[in-house]
């Protein structure tokens, strides 16, 4: 026995219009309210990335560390979807040290706390050093019996193109919704002269809420005298050949640690450690991943698995997902293994206020000290925790060094985890995808296509005229929308006039009209989209001028989705789908989208306005939820339809 | 290899005309000879153009708080001198400078770190005590005038300031037997070097290596307060001084001896 049964469909989507201005709701939350600024006057920098995410932090340069940043805050461009306001993330971010051992041996500098970074080292940023703003850096200091000072550009503010943000179809259908940004990153640096090298600190922080901490050595290489001996173990030869005897430019390291003292949120924070293992041998791909939480200061092994991180979290400042905000940290680089101080890719302490450099402490609360003395006293749970985070580069010099020797890179970086629910540039459309299957599509937020337009019923306009709208066209979103019309007199509400059709009075004559719809839906972002102005005379005239005049003779209308599911007759067959899509114009050409559960997709080209799909036979039984998707063509608008089969 | 002997020196030091510490030398600083009276070193051929540091008024350190700022806000020059006032005024009578004139070296103000700050407006001054080579370390409240804490050690030794580096390089260039750099300049250029402004000089601490061979200099520097210097020609091209290290405590150029070693095979 064969039954047939038909669904009936009706999908309706307004009558498109065209227009002037299209603005989703979700503009409004970019727009911060007045806030108490960080208290640090001319250090403070806020910056809102194009993109819509803003860093806040105060910026310095201290004396002997160079660039200093202090409380450090994020907030990401969806704003009010993720959180009111500023996150705290760091509470302070510099360089604690840097050596550079000669492989020779026979010299090693260490930059930060013998020669300083500050002071008369700092080089004046200018149009050549920094393609943004700068920040005006005071510095004073004796110089015998008197003081000496001078004002100069001393950091550099950079707003810089990050390449791909991100990129996402909706589906394999190239004319399936696409979303796509580049990526923005602030950029805060500056440059100091440590002799031959001219180092560049820099970190990047992204509208993603990442912050990559970069050391950038340029200048020169070392000079001839000391560091070229004819000793190639320890160097590489970068001169002609025919010089005789040959020599060799010294390889160095330049390792750097830094000093991460976390401030995500308020609060106690906590330092977990996550590993991973093969727990059987005969599922050699499947790897367990457990969490620690380190309660006492440590340091990372030195052979610590590579596939070991560790991050710094708050169990008590979550996200909307209830999840624990943190910071991870990511340290790709190298260490050199051949100094206790250098060698753990990281050590954590509490913060204590004297332990200010990695090693040679300057601080005469904890004099001469070094990182793992730190780590060695430390008596109390780690709930303010400081990183230390080694970041070495075997500089082996190369003919390419000579000059000015290329800018070398080392760096890590602190990469949100749970900072927010969703990624922070989640676009309105997608604010609904958080965690499960993902089986829906449409947007997660109301985004007009085609704005509503206002045409008169007659001309010329005056009083007694019946001015008629639509609703536009309004992106395919996961659950229907719904419309409230407000016609506008010179841009203000007219009260009590919410219809389709607006009847001209005397009080219209001689001022602007236009309509504003606002659409909304079950957990949908709402938005608005509002017509071109139309003059309404001030007597019987000739007829009304609109803005813009362009106006299209036809506009695509939306069809209607017929499906007929037809079942079995026999095990030997699959049950049908029967796709129908008509309208006004007749059969519509084009594709349709079939989604079933478990990511069953088919894609169908309709002939004849029709189109017949299998279907799997457990489908056809279990009530399941199929959606149609219509992609539009010339005359027809696209259309969804969400169907549940009995 | 090198045999410099120690050269003790006197506190009274001729007057160096410094250009000093790196490229952005077109300073214009104080003699030590005349306080106050200006000697500006000629712009280094091959540098950029001049971002100097400029003598405030006449020099002195303020006698009053000057306006202050929030507690998070970078310091302003009057800050920081009036910082440097109070410290200098804390310290024993019988502290000494680099010159060996009372009031010790005064190397840096800054703010706190943060855990350190409230909401006075704290500044944290770090001086040399020449006199007993001790660092000094004080934590100043501005608003109040008077010092919160002041705390000392021996073997703390932070960036060199542009006076020591000065008479560093001036001890340097007078030491007897010559160091290599001056015999070196001497060849380069046909002519002695016999005052500092011929040459530009970044200096750095120097201290030993824990595994570091006994020797003169292993044995004071860290204790004493030692530099390294790195100077170079006008024309940017560096001299060898690694065969010296200059003791400030001292006032003596010490051979570096245990880099020595490396020259014998
Ligand atoms: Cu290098």
């Amino acid at each position: 026995m064969r039954t047939d049964r038909l669904i009936p469909l009706v999908l309706g989507l307004a009558l498109a219009a065209p227009t002037a201005t299209a603005v989703p709701a979700y503009a409004s939350m970019v727009v911060a309210p007045a806030e108490p600024g960080l208290g640090c006057g001319s250090a403070e920098v806020t910056r809102t990335l194009a993109s819509g995410s803003a860093w806040r932090m105060c910026a310095r340069i201290d004396p002997i560390k160079g660039l200093v940043l202090e409380q450090l805050q994020f907030r990401p461009a969806t704003g009010a979807r993720e959180t009111e306001g500023w996150l705290p993330v760091v509470d302070s971010l510099y360089l604690a040290q840097l050596v550079v051992p000669y492989d020779s041996g026979a010299m090693a500098f260490n930059d930060i706390t013998g020669y300083g970074f500050g002071d008369y080292q700092l080089l004046a940023q200018d149009d050549q050093l920094c393609p943004g703003s700068t920040l005006p850096v005071e510095q004073a200091f004796m110089f015998g019996p008197q003081l000496v000072e001078r004002t100069i550009p001393g950091i550099c503010l950079t707003e810089v193109a990050d390449g791909l943000g991100w990129a996402s179809h909706e589906s394999n259908d190239p004319g399936d919704d696409r979303y796509v940004q580049q990526g923005r990153s602030l950029e805060i640096s500056s440059v100091t002269k440590i002799s031959w090298y001219e180092y560049q600190q820099k970190i990047t922080l992204s509208d993603q809420g990442a912050i990559t901490v970069g050391l950038g050595a340029t200048g020169d290489l070392a000079p001839q005298e000391v560091f070229y001996p004819e000793d190639p173990t320890t160097g590489w030869p970068i001169g002609p050949d025919s010089v005789d005897p040959t020599t060799y430019a010294t390889s160095h390291w330049h390792n750097a640690v830094y000093r991460v003292d976390f401030g995500i949120g308020s609060g106690d924070q906590q330092v977990e450690q996550w590993d991973y293992e093969q727990t059987d041998p005969l599922q050699p791909a499947r790897l367990e991943g457990v969490g620690t939480t380190r309660t006492e200061a440590f340091q990372a092994p030195d052979d610590a698995d590579p596939q070991t991180w560790w991050r710094v979290l708050n169990p008590t400042s979550v996200n909307r997902d209830g999840h624990p905000r943190s910071y991870e940290i990511v340290n790709e680089a190298i260490q050199n293994p051949h100094d206790a101080l250098t060698r753990p890719k990281v050590s954590f302490t509490n913060d204590h206020a004297c332990q200010e450099y990695a090693s040679d402490n300057l601080n005469v609360g904890c004099p001469g000290l070094s990182v793992p003395d730190y780590v060695a006293a430390e008596t109390a749970p780690l709930t303010d925790p400081v990183a230390w985070v080694n970041v070495g580069f075997h500089h082996i010099d190369r003919d390419e060094d000579q000059s000015p020797m290329p800018t070398h890179w080392q760096e890590f970086s602190l990469v949100p985890r749970d900072l927010l629910a969703q990624q922070a540039t989640t676009p309105p459309e997608r604010s609904c995808v958080n965690g499960g299957p993902v089986t829906d599509t449409g947007s997660c937020a109301a985004i007009n296509v085609v704005p509503p337009q206002v045409v008169p019923d007659a001309t010329p306009i005056t009083v007694g005229t019946v001015l008629r709208t639509g609703h536009g066209a309004w992106r395919a979103t996961r659950s229907p929308l719904s419309f409230q019309v407000q016609w506008l007199r010179d841009g203000q509400p007219i009260m009590g006039s919410h219809g389709l059709g607006h009847t001209v009075t005397t009080a219209d004559q001689g001022h602007r009209l236009q309509v504003r719809v606002d659409a909304s839906g079950y957990r949908l972002v709402p938005g608005t989209a509002t017509s071109a102005e139309l003059l309404v005379p001030s007597r019987p005239g000739p007829s009304p001028t609109t803005q813009p005049t362009t106006q299209p003779t036809t506009h695509p209308q939306p069809p209607r989705i017929a499906v007929h599911l037809g079942l079995a007759a026999s095990r030997e067959s699959h049950p049908r789908l029967r796709i129908r899509v008509r309208g006004r114009a007749g059969a519509a050409t084009g594709t349709v989208v079939v989604r079933g559960p478990g990511g069953w997709k088919r894609i169908l080209s309709l002939r004849k306005g029709q189109a017949v799909v299998l279907l799997p036979r457990a489908m056809a039984v279990r009530k399941v939820r199929v959606v149609v998707r219509y992609r539009g063509d010339e005359r027809y608008l696209p259309t969804r339809r969400a169907l549940r089969l009995r | 290899m090198t045999t410099s002997t120690p050269r003790q020196r006197g506190a009274a030091l001729g007057a160096v005309a410094v250009a000093a510490a790196g490229v952005l030398c077109a300073v214009l600083l104080p003699t030590w000879a005349a306080p106050g009276e200006l000697v500006a070193a000629d712009p280094m051929p091959g540098t950029e153009e001049g971002a100097p540091f400029r003598t405030v008024g006449d020099g002195s350190l303020p006698e009053a708080a000057p306006p202050l700022r929030g507690p998070h806000e970078p310091l302003s020059s009057a800050e920081r001198g009036y910082a440097f006032r109070l410290a200098r005024e804390a310290l024993p009578d019988t502290a000494r400078d680099v010159r060996r004139e009372p009031g010790g070296e005064l190397i840096s103000a800054d703010l706190p770190a943060l855990a350190d700050r409230t909401a006075a407006r704290l500044v944290v001054v770090t001086a040399y005590d020449y006199a007993t080579d001790e660092l000094h370390q004080l934590l100043l409240d501005l608003g109040a005038g008077e010092v919160v804490s002041d705390q000392h050690a021996s073997g703390l030794q932070l960036p060199p300031t542009e006076a020591e580096t000065a008479i560093a390089l001036e001890l340097a260039i007078t030491a007897e037997p010559a160091p290599t750099f001056v015999v070196e300049y001497r060849e380069l250029n046909n002519a002695p070097l016999l005052t500092a402004d011929q040459v530009s000089a970044v200096a750095g601490v120097w201290r030993p290596a824990a595994e570091a061979l006994a020797a003169p200099v292993t044995d004071v520097c860290g204790r004493h307060r030692c530099v390294q210097l790195l100077v170079a020609l006008p024309t940017g091209e560096y001299l060898d001084t690694h065969d010296i290290v200059v003791d400030l405590s001292a006032g003596a150029v010490l051979p570096a001896e245990q880099e020595d070693h490396r020259h014998e095979d």
